[in-house]
């Protein structure tokens, strides 16, 4: 047990870390805005890597940048047609029930569809993000670099457009109180298309992320869905920089925990995790009050 | 509050009940995948079953009816409906060939088929239907957890069933109405230990396995020839749908070993070979048998898995002439390679069709006779020989990848009594 071998386990925890750290922020975004839940998140994560890779790379035949681009669009309308379809008319009803069975049938839906367009075996893009770095003993993935470097930037510019933006403050005020922002002035139901539109955004790039490492299939995204959930009840469910601290923990947690437990248990690190925070910390770790 | 509260625990019972549905419903309910394919061979079923239809109605009659008809069960739909789609080409095949060249006892051959969804609960109900045609034998379901659902079921009703499942726990229960035609999961993991030390010249092995039936089986059967060997080694896990396994692969390089021996499935396959690679482990690496499907290669990269060696029951590129024969015909007809699957199946309609011709006649319980007693029948798999514990086929193939095209290093054949 080497200390580049340790050294290596952190870094690749930190990598997927931070994958976990998006998935959370993802829903966050959504449930900040409605006060629901989105089941089919990790469908939309799945959809985002099989338009961009299914469709706009292998079959339309894009560069990566085009590619990326038309998929980051087409997942924003998609978002807005979840939101007017399924969001707004249900977010209303008497029991938010109706809204979350809505959103786990749309995720069926999603799945059924890829498999329709886009077959059901696994495929890949070849050469994508392919390549590794190398410091001394420790290898870093180029794939994994980028997972850093988008999630870092994506939360600095989600907090500058939350923070510094009309639109941005207008949505913070939703998530505060819904009666008083409608009273203000502000496009309630307007509001919800355009943060269920950029939750679709994080999710297609989370998708486009994890292409080279998980490979597209139907089932890529069964893990990081649960985790991410987990990494936002540790970090401080609803709060941003709460779901970077609490990804990134568990999935350096995990990594190290081979060290001391057998490999095969390494899951249930996220989970174990998850239940003594809902018993002793309820908030989380940054303790984050609303 | 309170009413909060229980509006929390319906919406909670709700979702787990809706999540739960969600895990069946997935296998059941996925239709259409392969649609040429499914479409051309619906029609084969339609003609099949009224055939099969008119036969009941005469009762007895069947038996001196101009037909012969087996019972297939296969993956249509559901978590692996290329399998299926496979399957139900390799047995078209055979069946038009065996019709071309006169039949059985004079007579057609026919099958119905249905659906499992590679299910144990869709297998036993498609199972039922099908053992209440008028069937003289059964091939599939396939999967070792789909065969071991049915077989008492199969053993009941006194139906002879081929089956592709490939797990030790098949042959275990002893069922003298079940049949294998793919090699076993013990004779594999045998092989591959043999390779990794006689012919690699492993000192040090890292045993990597997936935890469940397969990956657990194989394990058991590589370990244990490991340590007749009395060659050092040390097994690590993962879990089905893992996908980082940079602590494992860590450990293998820090304890140094010279040779992997991957037991896992195909979507791990990927994963193991990827980061093996990027995390610079320098060994050799020996595989079970689904890593060299056209499938699992097309999602890597051709360095990843440059010199893998892997044990498997078929590889297309193979200079045996019963091999080439079937990838060349099968390439004719549907314009595709063929694998693991659609060889194996082909395999097994042929054996049933030797089986009846040797018994005389389409009586379940004299085709089973006449198949635990039936010798070398050629199939694109191997020979297909009934040994005491109704295995069928007692070769594989250890194959070696180079730039994505695996071939051929080796055929071991085991004995048997």
């Amino acid at each position: 047990m080497s200390f580049a071998m340790i050294m290596q386990l952190i870094i690749s925890g930190v990598a997927l870390g931070f994958i976990y750290s998006m998935v959370s922020i993802e829903y966050t975004l959504i449930f900040n805005s409605t006060g629901l839940l989105n089941f089919s998140h990790d469908k939309l994560i799945m959809l985002g890597a099989y338009v961009f890779a299914g469709q706009f790379v292998l079959r339309t035949g894009c560069g990566y940048v085009a590619a990326t681009i038309a998929t980051v669009l087409s997942m924003f309308i998609t978002g807005i047609l979840i939101a007017k379809g399924i969001f707004n008319p249900l977010r209303n009803m008497a029991s938010p029930i109706f809204a979350v069975i809505g959103t786990v049938i749309m995720g069926r839906i999603i799945k059924e569809l890829c498999r329709i367009i886009w077959g059901a075996t696994a495929f890949n893009i070849p050469g994508f993000m392919k390549g590794t770095f190398k410091f001394g003993g420790i290898v870093i993935t180029r794939a994994n670099t980028y997972i850093i470097i988008v999630a870092v930037l994506l939360v600095v510019a989600l907090q500058l457009y939350f923070n510094h933006t009309k639109s941005g403050k207008a949505m913070r005020c939703v998530q505060q109180n819904k009666t008083a922002a409608t009273l203000m002035g502000i496009n309630v139901s307007q509001n919800i298309n355009i943060t269920i539109g950029i939750s679709a955004v994080v999710c297609s790039v989370i998708g486009i992320l994890v292409i080279s490492l998980f490979s597209v299939s139907l089932t890529m995204t069964n893990m990081i869905g649960i985790k991410g959930f987990a990494a936002g009840v540790i970090g401080g469910f609803g709060y941003f920089p709460g779901c970077i601290v609490g990804g990134v923990l568990i999935g350096i947690l995990e990594n190290l925990s081979t060290l001391v437990i057998p490999s095969i248990y390494k899951d249930c690190v996220a989970f174990v995790l998850m239940i003594v925070f809902l018993l002793v910390q309820p908030k989380g770790i940054l303790g984050h009050k609303k | 509050m309170k009413r909060f509260t229980s509006l929390f625990l319906v919406l909670a019972m709700a979702v787990s009940i809706f999540a739960g549905c969600g895990g069946s419903a997935d296998e059941k309910k996925e239709t259409n995948a392969p649609e040429e394919t499914t479409a051309a061979a619906k029609e084969e079923q339609d003609t099949n079953a009224e055939s099969g239809a008119a036969e009941e109605s005469g009762g007895a009659q069947a038996a001196g009816g101009d037909t012969v008809t087996f019972g297939l069960s296969c993956a249509i739909t559901g978590n692996f409906p290329l399998a299926g789609e496979r399957t139900l080409q390799g047995v078209q095949m055979a069946v038009d060939e065996i019709n071309a060249a006169g039949g059985v006892l004079g007579k057609k051959l026919e099958f119905v088929y249905e659906d499992d969804g590679n299910d144990p609960t869709q297998a036993v109900t498609v199972v039922t239907k099908l053992l209440n045609e008028d069937i003289c034998g059964m091939i599939g379901p396939h999967t070792t957890t789909n065969c071991l659902a049915v077989q008492e079921l199969v053993g009941e009703t006194k139906i002879p069933y081929i089956t592709g499942g490939s797990g030790i726990k098949i042959a275990a229960a002893e069922n003298p109405w079940v049949f294998q035609c793919r090699p076993s999961d013990g004779m594999n993991g045998i092989v591959a230990a043999d390779f990794a030390v006689k012919e690699l010249g492993a000192k040090k092995v890292g045993v990597f396995f997936n935890n469940n039936d397969f990956g657990v089986g194989g394990r058991d059967a590589v370990t244990a020839e490991l340590d007749k060997l009395e060659v050092e080694y040390i097994t690590l896990g993962h879990n089905s749908g893992d996908t980082d396994m940079t602590s494992q692969l860590m450990q293998f390089i820090s304890e140094g070993i010279d040779t992997m021996i991957l037991w896992t499935d195909d979507a791990e396959d990927v994963v193991v070979a990827r980061q093996a690679y990027e995390l610079g482990l320098e060994a050799n690496v020996i595989t079970s048998a689904g890593v060299v499907m056209e499938q699992v290669l097309s999602q890597m990269e051709p360095e990843y898995v440059e010199g893998w060696y892997s044990v498997t029951d078929f590889v297309p590129a193979n200079e045996d002439p019963v091999v080439s024969k079937f990838v060349e015909d099968f390439k004719a007809l549907y314009d595709i390679e063929p694998e693991l699957y659609a060889s194996a199946y082909y395999g097994a309609v042929k054996f049933l069709a030797a089986a009846i011709e040797k018994a005389g006649s389409d009586d379940p319980a004299a085709i089973r006779d006449a198949m635990a007693e039936l010798k070398d029948v050629n199939g694109p798999t191997g020979t297909l020989s009934c040994a005491s514990d109704n295995t069928l086929i007692h070769s594989c193939v250890v194959t070696q990848i180079t730039d994505l095209k695996p071939a051929v290093v080796n055929t071991v054949t085991a004995d048997f009594e």
